[in-house]
């Protein structure tokens, strides 16, 4: 067998080498200068799932909005286009992964601890004061979709991957290395790439256990590392692992956070998590 | 059990909506916020316990302190636990985990 690498990976899964089309004409609506909100929700308004999914969102404790948002158009104005935007890839994405075969990987769980790292990451990156937090839910959300990767190409090594893991008491990320030669942070700054989506999420998926290693967005794959760290220590959901990934000080520091704030973080991640779970997995 | 209004904290924020079937994991995130008592619709029944983690150990099994322990081990076995965010994160941890054996025990 001629060993597998990264891009050759990704080439095979042809489901899934473009993103939904709504994605990209909301992309194409937002950066054109010459559109306007009517346009977006127009766009939003031709799928009624999605639609419901984001009014129930901007409606949710998350935005703590304090009257009931009845409309797509005033949930964009609420909740900001660019960040409608990447709330809209987090939906696609997970639709996009529904319904594939699960006799390795829980698709329930493995969406659980998406989900969880996804609120963390935006709970760090309210703490920090960044100015779009929706980004850091998606990035958290899409840090482990490389083993999803894996799982689809290579599902009796991905299965050995656990083993190894278990059996050496070795963090997954380890296990993949060594039987593959890259792990699944790789394959996800991969696909990334082949949906162009934007830099700071190939790099902050990319660099998710090690964060030190990023070198033009720190910051993002710092608090991804932290959340895929905090998300994992309480148990919501598992991505195929068992066990908190190691912790990276560089990451923590380069946060500028004082521990005293992580029982906060812990309770934000908490108070949204099941209200999201709720939001992002009802069919 | 199901919330029969809106649960907000002091400042009117929205922290569980009207209609929320109450599971465990709220009785966590109501405890957290303060929240000492909400309004359920329904039967009546037993009052969900509120208490910090500290008086709710000393009222759980020694085998359910071990079983707490052992599993904060397995979950932290390849994270280096000198740093102090580690360190907290633990006991936090330590902390949900002994909430959640001392709700199972209540629901029981």
């Amino acid at each position: 067998m001629t060993p597998m690498t990264v891009e050759g990976l990704i080439a095979r899964c042809h489901a899934i080498t473009s993103l939904p089309l709504i994605y990209q004409r909301l992309d194409e609506a937002i950066n054109d200068p010459y559109s306007d909100l009517s346009r977006i929700a127009a766009i939003l308004s031709e799928d009624s799932a999605l639609s419901a999914r984001l009014l129930r969102l901007a409606n949710s404790a998350m935005f703590s909005f304090p009257s009931r948002v009845e409309t797509v158009s005033r949930a964009i104005t609420i909740v900001g286009t660019k960040q409608l935007r990447d709330l809209v890839l987090a939906t696609s994405v997970i639709e996009l992964f529904r319904d594939i075969p699960q006799e390795v990987v829980s698709m329930e769980s493995f969406w659980r601890h998406s989900i969880a790292t996804g609120i963390c990451a935006r709970v760090i990156a309210t703490c920090r004061r960044e100015a779009n937090v929706e980004r850091f839910y998606v990035l958290g959300l899409l840090h482990d979709i490389g083993r999803l990767i894996i799982y689809l190409q290579l599902p009796e090594a991905f299965g050995r991957a656990i083993g190894l893991a278990a059996e050496k008491r070795l963090p997954l990320y380890q296990a993949e290395r060594e039987l593959f030669g890259f792990d699944h942070a790789a394959v996800g700054q991969e696909l990334m790439r082949k949906w162009k989506l934007p830099a700071a999420l190939q790099e902050g998926v990319g660099c998710h256990h090690a964060p030190q290693l990023a070198a033009r967005y720190p910051e993002d794959a710092a608090t991804v590392h932290i959340a895929d760290i905090v998300a994992n220590a309480f148990r919501m959901g598992s991505s195929g692992g068992s066990t908190v990934p190691p912790f990276v000080e560089q990451a923590w520091e380069r946060l500028g956070l004082t521990v005293d704030q992580l029982p906060l973080i812990a309770e934000q991640l908490a108070l949204h998590y099941r209200v999201a779970v709720d939001i992002f997995m009802e069919h | 059990m199901v919330l029969g209004a809106d649960v907000k904290d002091l400042s009117g924020r929205l922290l569980l909506n009207a209609g929320t079937e109450v599971q465990q994991q709220h009785l966590k995130v109501l405890r957290t916020w303060g929240v000492s008592g909400v309004e359920v619709v329904g039967e009546g029944g037993e009052e969900p316990a509120v208490g910090d983690s500290h008086t709710v150990a000393a009222a759980l099994s020694p085998e359910a302190l071990t079983a707490i322990e052992g599993e904060i081990e397995k979950r932290f076995v390849a994270v280096t636990l000198s740093h102090p965010v580690m360190v907290a994160l633990v006991a936090l941890v330590r902390d949900d985990l002994t909430m959640h054996y001392f709700d199972e025990a209540l629901f029981k």
